[in-house]
């Protein structure tokens, strides 16, 4: 990794970073935190902390701390609501189901993917971008 | 062959190498923890045995070449066994050549490919008059198995000492479950374990997360930042033998054989041994780097193949690191596939053969049309909307319903257990070959202790 910090050193970098969405991403940010608001409130934060999370973007990029887990970066909250998330949608279409021969299991392994989407809707991932000139 | 059968193998392909493709570019996922678990929950859904083997191969050519592809575009390893290549996409990158690194890539997983299919099939052939030796022994086998990978292993002292007690524990919650009649006599308990096992050590992260003193150690104050190099966009497709110079090629050839014959072995160990070795004969960096990729990637991908065809064809025990990873559930899949009754003895060769075709077939050509063409896109789009999060919920949500089904409620913290314990193993220097060995001879191991 060392490598990789003197490279961005070196280069000219120019930073578009996850809180500049261009249009399309808008909408789908607006969306998103309405769900995110809704989650929020509903089972792990208080009022104004709900507000300072989703209003203040840099303002939350400082303040929340972001825990390595499998190589990658998460924040515990969003990774506790999406184990539930998943456990409930992989289960509970295990248990919805007809009960004949292979259907329980193939709408498991679907509620595991849905369950995924879902995750994969709400949350942002803890990812910021740059745009790397290349050397020469 | 039924028609039917056909659709759902070329259906099956397809699935498993869009999955995949998404799956592989994610930082950081094992190719045993996220291919192990689908695989089991589709061959314990009763699919058909031809469509699960189609789907593993496609599932593991494109998880395999999709998770060198960020390494060229940004440096990050997307699994274990791209983890070698960092380097050399560096030195690429460097010099200007990202895209160089991308499109060697392919083009040695190609080689690898078409190099290691026909020979797996030849060595599988040539093992076959030993199978049943191998398994009358199966036991004795994997136990040796265990200790020589004991040996191997990063603390060998403590891979040896752990081997009897690792196997009490399954022994032990196995024998629970029996005499609280969570499960029936004849019924073993072994998938959910073997899950436990995969995902060991993100268990230990998670739960190390609950200790205050050890989640202050991994706290990040920033988010992760992701380098990405704009590549030119790929007019046609190139012919993947016309990337390669004529060294290349015949080096990765030949690295492609070495990755067959020595299939027993940790795939990534070859790929970094031998890929390191044959690249040492070029002196100029670059170019020295561009052959190290493209020898690493064929060789990953033929230790793949081979790792999981020859024991599949010839024996029908798992003998090689990847059969038992990631390929583990075609060997052993209670109640539907056991030692003595699995893809080995239901399928023909000519079968074999038409599940390789089929799944590297289709796998290798979306792969390649796909990675030639937008391979920023997909790592972009990885990126910027799959996050970790989603990743992680998947799998435990996964596990956790492969546990309940295998013994109900009480097996989620059974898993829960096993997981810890191998987690912490696995971070103590003990490799996962030996854990998956103690696994399957638990059972021998403890009643011939027990006399």
């Amino acid at each position: 990794m060392g490598v990789v910090k003197g490279l961005t050193k070196l280069k000219k970098i120019t930073v578009y970073s996850g809180n500049d969405y261009n249009e399309l991403d808008e909408v789908h940010c607006i969306v998103k935190m309405k769900i995110q608001k809704l989650i929020y409130t509903g089972c792990f934060m208080e009022g104004d902390l709900v507000e300072r999370n989703l209003n203040n973007h840099t303002e939350q990029d400082n303040q929340i701390e972001y825990v390595e887990v499998w190589e990658d970066l998460v924040s515990i909250r969003d990774l506790v609501i999406s184990l539930i998330i998943c456990v409930v949608t992989t289960l509970g279409l295990y248990f919805v189901a007809p009960n004949n021969s292979s259907m329980p299991l193939f709408l498991g392994l679907f509620g595991a993917l849905l369950g995924f989407g879902i995750c994969s809707f709400i949350f942002k991932p803890k990812r910021n971008f740059i745009e790397d000139k290349e050397g020469k | 062959m039924d028609p039917s059968l056909l659709i759902q193998m070329i259906i099956a392909a397809l699935i498993g190498t869009v999955l995949y493709t998404i799956i592989g570019v994610v930082p950081g996922t094992d190719e045993t923890a996220v291919i192990a678990p689908v695989t089991m929950a589709i061959v314990l859904a009763g699919v058909s045995p031809i469509v699960v083997l189609t789907f593993y191969l496609s599932a593991i050519i494109a998880h395999k070449l999709s998770d060198s592809v960020p390494v060229a575009v940004a440096g990050i390893p997307g699994g274990v066994m791209a983890t070698p290549m960092v380097e050399h996409a560096m030195i690429l990158k460097k010099h200007g050549h990202s895209e160089t690194s991308i499109r060697k890539m392919i083009s040695g997983s190609v080689i690898g490919t078409l190099v290691s299919v026909p020979i797996s099939l030849l060595l599988a052939g040539a093992l076959t008059p030993f199978a049943d030796w191998f398994s009358n022994y199966a036991n004795q086998i994997l136990f040796t198995g265990a200790v020589i990978l004991a040996l191997l292993s990063k603390n060998r002292w403590l891979s040896l000492l752990i081997i009897v007690p690792f196997a009490l524990l399954i022994q032990g919650l196995r024998h629970l479950y029996w005499d609280l009649g969570v499960v029936p006599e004849n019924k073993t308990v072994f998938t959910s374990f073997f899950l436990g096992i995969t995902i060991g050590p993100i268990i230990v992260t998670l739960l190390e997360l609950l200790n205050k003193e050890k989640r202050k150690e991994l706290v990040r104050k920033d988010k992760k930042s992701v380098k990405l190099s704009k590549t030119k966009k790929q007019k046609g497709l190139p012919n993947p033998f016309k990337i390669l110079s004529i060294k290349e090629v015949i080096m990765s050839s030949i690295s492609s054989v070495i990755g067959c014959i020595t299939f027993l072995f940790s795939a990534v160990g070859i790929t970094t041994l031998v890929g390191e070795l044959m690249s040492k004969s070029e002196k100029d960096p670059v170019k020295r780097s561009s052959l190290a990729i493209a020898n690493m990637e064929s060789l990953a991908n033929s230790t793949y193949i081979a790792g999981t065809l020859i024991p599949l064809i010839a024996l029908g025990i798992p003998l090689s690191s990847v059969a038992l990873g990631p390929g583990q559930a075609l060997f052993n899949a209670p109640p539907v596939f056991t030692l003595d009754h699995n893809i080995h003895h239901i399928l023909s060769t000519w079968e074999f053969v038409l599940a390789v075709v089929i799944g590297v077939g289709i796998s290798l050509f979306i792969t390649y049309v796909l990675i030639v063409k937008y391979a920023n896109e997909i790592c972009i789009f990885v990126f910027k909307w799959i996050p970790h999060e989603a990743i992680l919920g998947l799998f435990l949500g996964l596990v956790i319903l492969l546990a309940f089904i295998d013994a109900g409620w009480i097996n989620i913290a059974g898993v829960l257990l096993v997981g810890l314990v191998s987690g912490t193993l696995h971070r103590w220097g003990v490799n996962f070959g030996v854990q998956f060995m103690i696994l399957y001879c638990a059972p021998w191991l403890i009643s011939v202790i027990a006399g």
